[in-house]
């Protein structure tokens, strides 16, 4: 049911909106310049339409409501939206959130720079910390632990190489 | 006693062959190492284990030449020789991994520079180009089959021709996508003085698949590699194969060039797929004591009969051509290439 | 049907083989723990025994790695229901409902309902390959690129199934997952997409892209909370409990068998692995309920239908490979090569010439699945603990082993670094109620959707009509798909047309957007 509330218009939408914009006008662009023969494009375009169209719509709909796109675009009853409840993930505390993806990704980013070894210690302790973790000991240990034991995995098990910082040397040394 | 020595040492060397694990290759290594030194001390190369570089995964046909070839060399070589697939890429991945590596003769690669790295140099923006490897040979150059499922409408090569000439844009036809086939699929109707529509052109992913619809009878014929397909012969049939001669595997199946010959036209098509062993070009001049042992190894093991029944009997292609005929037939092939570039981008 | 010698042969075989049967349990609790890494997928456990399999013999080597695939076909619902996060593409649906039920504290109903679906549809899938692995390898041939297309369409209606609040940002979702899809070298080699970086040239790799996706909208998103389970007094492991759920199971038979039957068939088709058949198998069992919005918020019967079809499609796919020599999917690729490197080829000859070899595979798989019975209910009470360890020390930790685990996957950074921007986007879909699972559906199966469809074009020579028509099988998938897309609003409509006819309540609780 359609409710009396004022429609606020969420501007992070309206954001990510615009990127998923700009991805599928880029791809679309690529692809089409790539080769724009049939065969190249026959699901990217119609697919790349619809999506475009969809998105048209959703981006409207945060603008100016659902209700009013409803009614100016005369779809119906189907397409009126369930009142949005906050959604559980906004309840998080965003800041902590933010921070452990910036840490992941500083993980990943580093280890080809500092190794797998030191990558994994640093990130198991600086996340442990960040996520409420205060036992020193604990901490230290366990990221020392799991770095030994992928450390030791992936000289055993694994074909291709990785990148290490100390653990390939102490491992020849042992 | 030295004989004990060697034994041990043989034993050891052995035993390290198969491991992959670089765990058990080093302590292999290392004892293997500590008896060879004692009566190997003249030659000091090989002295680590060396790395074949497959550009494809695991189980195709470049693999199986890889680890068919590996205990050989590793025998002749005294050294654990692993093998390493990374493919990816349309082997670019593993070619450029392989070119990433020391240039000095512990690694090599197996791949494919025809027709597949035509491609990658020509439209993958590869990054490398002929001329950064040594091909050391050719080893295995599959040939290529036209196949007809064995209940299909068409059951003989002329009866293909003929309705294609009948009947333009009628016939479906299946290849791999941008594979030697593909490439003789233009070259046959062009010959045939007919556009590429004159066929339903289908493209397929790998051979695996492509056999299956053969097999299926989704399709009125395909062009694909030979010896793989030895195996569903029960479901599908050979009508006609690109070669000089006739093969022992495929009594009573002609020649493409004979048939085309009866009707009238001729055409030089391009070999299939070409497997080769390569190394660095630089590695002649960087090490040339190691290039040379290579070669002169490589040469040796392609020319002994214990080695040759093996491979044999695994399906693996043993033949032996030298760097310089092998980079010949590659510059050949891609000469033909280079005729029918426009049908890259169809 | 069955050929009788040959079955007594295998059993002869099997009797005297002791290797075999000494490497099944290591080989199903090896499956199963690294199948409950995420990242960690069977493909890969079986690359790295693949040397090894080179010191046995052909039939302990099948073995080996079957057993392997068995395991880890129930070890990657572990992850899934514990953490929702799939510890492959094959658990996706599994964590839908798994997931929601350990929220509640059902975890080990949940596990023991999983296990169980597992086991049956393992189990019951091989019996079907034992009776008809002949037929079935000769159905997939008949399935050309039309009957592909449909199939994968099928697959595809998911997106309209999985919706979460909004239809339109769902299906939006699913679409952008297919042109992400699509990124790389397309069916007919043109670069589409990939920055001129040589590592995008295969496309996004699916695994790390869907660890990140599902990463960051559990893990990420449970970094305020401090166990997966909020109410302590139902933070347990319970034996019993998860016994009770393996019996549960026994209750839905018809989902069960519809689950079966799904992987054991199209299982078969190259190309579709374990990942379309538990999501269509879901779907499935969703669409024919009475109360499909139950569905996503901890329904057993989908955490049943899931597990189902995932561990069904091994059998479907050791069917074309052991009788047409074709690969699945990468699992399957491995055990290929483990065949050519023990000098055989698979296919027709292969399965006529080796029929007793063929038999006592499937008669060691069908033992596999009561092992599992036993070591899986070991393995969870064990791994179900998980539970006890505080988040903050779970996030961590399985960040790190995913990494691992899509790092060992591609050899390089590509898989990690595609995980860590994955996760990013997972996460501001999650935030803003765009459908993860509709994305990942899209990026499993656009780029075999596209193929088919080029290929269906070019069969056709240029979509002429003539082509459609006298294939009966496409017709019959055709019908499949549009029951499958609108029985349920024809049902509503009719439903209220004639409300007087129904018994059923109005299913007001769906709204859509």
């Amino acid at each position: 049911m359609p409710s009396a509330r004022q429609h606020r218009t969420d501007w992070e939408h309206i954001f990510f909106i615009a990127l998923i914009l700009l991805f599928l006008g880029w791809y679309l662009w690529t692809a089409t310049a790539a080769s724009p023969t049939f065969s190249n494009l026959i699901l990217i375009a119609p697919v790349g339409v619809v999506a475009a169209v969809l998105l048209l719509y959703v981006g409207l709909a945060e603008i100016f409501g659902h209700d009013a796109v409803v009614r100016n675009s005369g779809l119906g009853q189907k397409t009126l939206a369930v009142e949005v409840e906050p959604s559980r993930f906004r309840a998080s505390s965003l800041t902590t959130i933010a921070t452990l993806m910036g840490l992941f990704g500083a993980f990943v980013v580093g280890i080809p720079y500092i190794g797998f070894d030191l990558a994994t210690f640093f990130f198991v302790v600086a996340t442990l910390w960040l996520l409420g973790e205060r036992r020193v000991v604990f901490s230290l240990s366990l990221g020392l632990g799991i770095a030994v034991a992928l450390s030791v995995a992936a000289l055993t098990l694994l074909t291709f190489p990785m990148p290490l910082a100390i653990a390939r040397s102490l491992w020849r040394g042992l | 006693m030295a004989r004990t020595t060697k034994n041990v040492a043989k034993t050891a060397k052995a035993a390290c062959l198969i491991a992959r694990r670089p765990l058990l290759t080093m302590l292999a290594g290392a004892v293997a190492g500590s008896f060879a030194a004692r009566q190997a001390r003249a030659d000091s190369w090989p002295d680590q284990p060396i790395t074949i570089v497959v550009s494809t995964k695991a189980g195709g046909g470049f693999d199986m030449m890889a680890r068919n070839l590996a205990p050989a060399l590793s025998k002749e070589l005294g050294v654990p020789v692993n093998v390493l697939d990374k493919e990816g890429g349309a082997m670019v991945i593993g070619t450029r991994y392989f070119l990433s590596q020391p240039h000095d003769g512990n690694t090599l690669l197996v791949s494919g520079p025809a027709p597949y790295w035509y491609a990658d140099i020509n439209k993958f923006h590869a990054g490398y180009d002929l001329k950064d490897f040594d091909i050391l040979n050719v080893q295995w150059t599959d040939k290529t089959g036209v196949f007809v499922p064995k209940s299909g409408r068409f059951q003989s090569f002329k009866d293909i021709i003929d309705a294609i000439k009948a009947h333009p844009g009628e016939v479906s036809c299946g290849v791999v996508r941008d594979s030697g086939e593909f490439f003789n699929a233009g070259i046959l109707i062009n010959a045939l003085k007919l556009p590429l529509s004159a066929i339903r052109l289908v493209t397929y992913e790998a051979s695996a698949p492509l056999r299956t619809a053969v097999a299926g009878g989704q399709l009125d014929f395909a062009l694909v590699s030979l010896e793989a397909s030895l195996n569903m012969l029960s479901l599908i049939k050979a009508v006609a194969i690109f070669n000089d001669v006739p093969i022992p595997e495929l009594p009573g199946t002609p020649t493409a060039s004979d048939v085309l010959k009866a009707e009238g036209i001729t055409a030089t098509f391009v070999p299939s797929s070409m497997r080769a062993l390569i190394t660095y070009a630089d590695l002649k001049e960087k090490y040339p004591d190691r290039y040379e042992r290579l070669r002169g190894v490589y040469e040796k093991i392609l020319h002994d009969p214990e080695f040759l029944a093996k491979a044999k009997k695994q399906g693996v292609g043993t033949d032996w051509l030298g760097p310089e005929q092998s980079l010949a037939q590659i510059k050949a092939a891609y000469a033909i290439f280079d005729q029918y570039k426009s049908l890259l981008n169809q | 049907m069955i050929d009788w010698q040959a079955l007594l042969s295998a059993f002869h075989i099997l009797g005297s083989s002791y290797s075999a049967w000494l490497l099944t349990i290591p080989g199903i609790a090896l499956g199963m723990l690294g199948g409950a890494i995420p990242g960690v997928s069977s493909a890969l456990i079986l690359a790295i025994v693949l040397p090894a399999t080179l010191w046995m013999s052909l039939l302990s080597a099948l073995i080996f790695m079957t057993a392997i695939y068995t395991g880890a076909a129930f070890g990657v619902a572990i992850p899934a229901i514990l953490m929702g996060v799939p510890g492959s593409p094959a658990a996706v649906a599994t964590s839908f409902d798994g997931y929601p039920m350990t929220q509640r504290g059902e975890h080990n109903l949940a596990l023991g309902l999983a296990l169980a679906a597992s086991t049956l549809g393992h189990m019951g899938a091989y019996l079907i390959l034992f009776l008809f692995i002949g037929v079935i390898s000769h159905a997939v041939l008949k399935l050309g690129p039309l009957e592909m297309l449909l199939l994968m369409l099928w697959g595809l209606t998911l997106i309209a199934a999985l919706r979460g609040r909004y239809v339109s940002r769902s299906l939006l979702s699913g679409l952008i997952g297919i042109l992400i899809a699509t990124i790389g070298l397309s069916p007919r080699d043109v670069i589409r997409g990939t920055f001129d970086l040589p590592d995008l040239l295969d496309g996004v790799p699916v695994v790390p892209a869907m660890i990140g996706l599902f990463a960051a909208s559990e893990l990420f998103n449970l970094a305020g909370t401090s166990y997966l389970v909020q109410r302590s007094d139902l933070r347990t492991v319970s034996v019993r409990e998860i016994a009770r759920g393996m019996l549960s199971a026994l209750y839905h038979p018809v989902v069960i068998l519809r689950g079966l039957l799904i992987g054991a068939t199209i299982g078969g088709l190259p190309g579709v692995g374990a990942a379309v058949c538990n999501l269509v198998s879901y779907a499935e069992t969703r669409r024919g309920d009475k109360h499909p919005e139950t569905f996503g918020k901890g329904n057993p019967k989908g955490v049943i239908a899931a597990e189902a079809g995932n561990a069904s499609s091994e059998a479907g796919s050791m069917a074309t490979l052991l009788a047409l020599g074709i690969p699945g999917g990468a699992s399957s690729a491995v055990m290929l090569a483990a065949l050519s490197l023990h000098d055989v080829t698979s296919g027709p000859q292969f399965l006529d010439a080796s029929k007793d070899i063929v038999y006592a595979i499937i008669l060691n798989n069908f033992v596999q699945g009561a092992i599992m019975l036993v070591l899986g209910l070991g393995l969870i009470g064990l791994m179900a603990n998980v539970i006890r360890i505080p988040v903050r020390v779970l996030i961590p930790v399985i960040l790190v082993l995913a990494t691992f685990g899509s790092y060992g996957l591609s050899g390089n950074m590509a898989g990690p670094l595609t995980m860590v921007v994955f996760g990013f986007i997972g996460w501001l879909m999650q935030r803003h109620d765009y459908s993860v699972p509709a994305c990942v559906v899209g990026l499993i199966l656009g780029g075999k959707v596209e193929n088919a469809l080029l290929q269906t074009y070019q069969i056709s020579g240029g979509g002429q009509l003539s082509y459609f028509i006298g294939r009966p099988i496409a017709l019959v998938l055709l019908v499949l798909l549009l029951f499958s897309l609108f029985s349920r609003p024809i049902m509503q409509w009719w439903r209220r047309r004639n409300p007087a006819l129904s018994d059923a309540p109005q299913d007001n609780a769906v709204k859509s957007a």
